[in-house]
């Protein structure tokens, strides 16, 4: 997992230290969270705090955008207590963590005119690996697998700098299956050209 | 700028993939009951219970030892479960000079073996967090031990109880198994298995009632 963080480090410095070409691309990282729903909640409920995203944008015109974005979101729970299976029960400390890797392309639109405070909706189209992992006592359960995912998305980006602009966003993660997953990340990040 | 850098190494590296690992040897406990459908619980039952608590895996390689100065308290515990659901106590005089048959037999088993797992490992050769060059030969061995136990109260069929050995299988009515760590703290070992004994009965309303519809 250290090399997603380097893969990630390095795309942010490269993007950070770069000069503006006439195609413009920003690069940027973000913190993010996720607030688990559906079949996601039922596996780990709760909050996560958890989680990064990395991203490309490449400035088409003063609206548009088009890029990539791969994330690394992770969600746990803990909870004691007893599962009914049929005629048998199960009880015992029960660990279970999401680990889910979209990765996206995607195009977003900008309102607001550049220089200021710009709400913009987008919409990610990919793939995720989405591995789900639960722990009882000294058994594991894993299951790993490719999902077709869509996320469609609102923020805002706010000008921080000439090449610096700080952006908060909302996503909504849709992954195909059966069953089907969906959680919404919250990301706080910068970006820079 | 190489700030945003630091900041996305940081936050990649504070993810972390399994979050909230056990702190606890005790959440290591599980609890596991089985019924058998077809089993009528309807009715208040008589049950035996021999005075014995047998080791099921005394003659394997990974077996251990077990100290049998609490068997007559945990037998005191799964009587007490048992006579709590209503179920009446047949002794072996009731059997061989009263000729009654209880409705279940109950078998309280134990298996307690050791695992050592042996590993690996390289560590990197570094002067310092940022500057290494690859590993150091040779190679570190080493291994990991741990203790753990599980114990079984089984419910079964009393038929043959006058005449052992006449059937060779015989009808589980309903079985608990409780498995867990153990600790070199034997009494932290006694309080938990109590705790699962009671926890196996407490899953199992059943026990005490009518018999569930069969899931579908």
């Amino acid at each position: 997992m250290k090399k997603i963080a380097i893969v990630a480090a390095a795309a942010l410095v490269l993007g950070a230290t770069g000069e503006a070409r006439a195609q413009e691309w920003f690069w940027g990282g973000s913190y993010s969270m996720s607030l688990p729903l559906a079949n996601t909640k039922d596996f780990n409920e709760g909050f996560s705090f958890r989680g990064v995203t990395i991203e490309g944008r490449k400035i088409i015109n003063e609206n548009f955008s088009t890029g990539l974005s791969f994330g690394w979101h992770v969600m746990n729970d803990v909870r004691t207590g007893t599962i009914e299976l049929d005629n048998a029960a199960a009880f015992g400390t029960w660990y279970t963590y999401t680990n889910s890797f979209p990765l996206f392309v995607n195009a977003h639109y900008y309102a607001g005119k550049p220089g200021g405070i710009r709400p913009f909706l987008g919409a990610n189209v990919g793939t995720a690996i989405y591995e789900q992992r639960a722990e009882v006592g000294q058994v594991a359960f894993t299951e790993d697998k490719w999902r077709f995912a869509v996320a469609p998305e609102a923020g805002f980006v706010i000008p921080l700098g000439w090449y610096v602009r700080g952006f908060v966003s909302a996503r909504y993660h849709y992954m195909t299956g059966s069953p089907t997953q969906q959680y919404l990340s919250f990301n706080v990040g910068i970006a820079s050209n | 700028m190489k700030r945003l850098g630091l900041v996305a190494l940081a936050l990649g590296l504070g993810v972390g993939c399994y979050p909230g690992d056990p702190t606890s040897i005790s959440e290591f406990d599980t609890v596991l009951t089985v019924r058998n459908p077809d089993f009528a619980f309807s009715e208040a039952l008589s049950f035996y219970m021999p005075d014995t608590i047998v080791q099921i895996n005394e003659d394997d390689d990974d077996a251990i030892e077990i100290g049998r100065d609490n068997d007559e308290e945990i037998l005191a515990r799964v009587r007490s479960n048992l006579l709590a659901q209503g179920w009446t106590e047949l002794t072996r005089e009731d059997i061989q000079n009263g000729g009654q048959i209880p409705d279940l037999a109950i078998g309280n088993l134990v298996m307690a073996t050791e695992n050592t797992q042996w590993w690996v490992s390289y560590p990197p050769g570094c002067w310092d967090p940022w500057w290494c060059w690859g590993w150091y030969w040779p190679p570190i061995y080493g291994s990991t031990t741990y203790r753990a136990g599980s114990y079984f109260v089984v419910a079964a069929s009393a038929l043959d109880i006058t005449d052992p050995g006449n059937t060779d299988e015989l009808e589980v009515a309903w079985s608990g198994a409780m498995n867990g760590v153990l600790a070199q703290n034997t009494g932290s070992n006694f309080d938990r298995l109590l705790d699962g004994i009671d926890q196996m009965f407490e899953q199992s309303p059943y026990l005490s009632g009518p018999t569930p519809e069969p899931a579908n």
